[in-house]
């Protein structure tokens, strides 16, 4: 257990047994070890409950019928025990101070309510697509900053606060989370440090977003305009150039 | 050039737009930027992001709230100056006829005023994190 509490790591999957034992390897690697492991399998149709069970010692898995990534994530959350929980998707791989170099941020800021740590891509040694990708999109190879359902360490309390993640959005949930938690004056830190490996495969369910599955994001938007125009009082106006623009 | 045959779409793929509860919101995953606008903005775009010229869409306006057409035109090409400076629509190739788009209900609305679209920045960062990656025609569903 850290000194700020303890500690449970919140993995969905959905049909990812050719990278899960990797990515648990990964988590079971942390110089500061988890207190606590939650695999929530969301209805995989593939060997993920039997990859999983070679790791029962170490991990708690929890199926459920599949209800999509945010459903599988509020799982965990109920789920798990911890007071701070760590998201991370079961294809990528944890760097081994993730949880120690998360954690001190916590023991430095007794205000803080998320940590999100940056993101290295790596392309799966067995991808077709590197090639493409690396012509089309040279800043792929730099490390860009993480969204908490990849690289966040939260603290519980903030889900009684700000809410679960939305099951109803498909993509950008996890964005989504961020600005209603902003919106809900939670303290969010964005470190440099690379945590973590994201891993870029074929199968990657993000490769599969169209301009128009933006939908997620859009409907953040539009709550959040809706959330902070409720929150004036009757005597202020509503100024964009006081929102940052 | 615009004019009064010029029709509409946006900049694909990184720009996504979409009306609710009448306000349009159009968002920027290449800058992070976002936009709204209002009912009136909002009943614009439905008519201009349904392939209606920027005349068929004053006509429209010009006969939803009772205003002459020349006004409505003034606002709407305005408006779609708007969008094209900010890269958020290029004029399209459509030429087919525009289909009827189901406009928003006209109960509460207000009086009409010229359209304002407002551009925010403030979750450009936000936005800039887990960028999409990139969109390849033979990705194969998991």
């Amino acid at each position: 257990m850290s000194n700020v509490g303890r500690i449970s790591c919140v993995v969905p999957v959905f049909n990812g047994d050719r990278y899960l034992a990797e990515s648990l390897d990964s988590i079971l690697a942390q110089s500061l070890p988890a207190d606590e492991i939650v695999v929530v399998d969301d209805g995989s149709t593939d060997g993920t409950a039997e990859v999983a069970a070679r790791y029962v010692d170490a991990v708690r898995l929890v199926r459920q019928e599949n209800a999509g990534s945010p459903a599988a994530r509020n799982r965990g959350v109920t789920e798990s025990r911890g007071d701070l929980i760590a998201f991370g998707d079961a294809d990528d791989l944890w760097h081994p101070d993730r949880l120690a170099r998360q954690i001190e941020r916590f023991e430095q800021r007794a205000d803080l309510d998320c940590c999100i740590a940056h993101v290295q891509n790596f392309w799966s040694p067995e991808a077709t697509v590197e090639k493409e990708m690396d012509l089309r999109h040279g800043d792929f190879t730099l490390p860009h900053a993480g969204v908490i359902t990849m690289t966040g360490l939260v603290r519980r309390s903030i889900f009684d606060r700000v809410g679960l993640f939305l099951p109803s959005l498909r993509h950008h949930d996890g964005q989504e989370w961020q600005v209603r938690a902003r919106d809900h004056g939670a303290v969010i830190e964005v470190i440099p440090e690379v945590l973590m490996s994201r891993r870029v495969h074929d199968g990657n369910e993000s490769r599969r977003r169209r301009a128009d599955e933006s939908e997620g994001l859009l409907a953040a938007i539009k709550m959040s305009l809706d959330r902070r125009r409720a929150a004036l009082t009757p005597t202020e106006s509503y100024s964009p150039e006081e929102e940052g623009c | 050039m615009l004019n009064g045959s010029t029709r509409l779409q946006v900049v694909g793929p990184h720009v996504a737009a979409k009306v609710m509860d009448g306000e349009a919101i159009f968002i920027n995953l290449a800058s992070g930027m976002y936009y709204s606008m209002d009912e009136v903005g909002g009943t614009m775009w439905v008519l201009l992001g349904s392939d209606h010229s920027l005349e068929e869409t004053s006509r429209l306006i010009a006969e939803r709230y009772g205003i002459a057409e020349e006004r409505a035109y003034e606002d709407v090409e305005a408006l779609a100056r708007k969008l094209l400076e900010e890269e958020l629509v290029q004029p399209s190739s459509a030429e087919s006829a525009a289909p009827q788009p189901e406009l928003p209900s006209t109960d509460g609305a207000g009086p009409y005023t010229a359209p304002e679209l407002s551009r925010y920045e403030d979750m450009a960062e936000l936005f800039a994190l887990d960028p999409p990656l990139p969109e390849l025609p033979d990705a194969p569903a998991s």
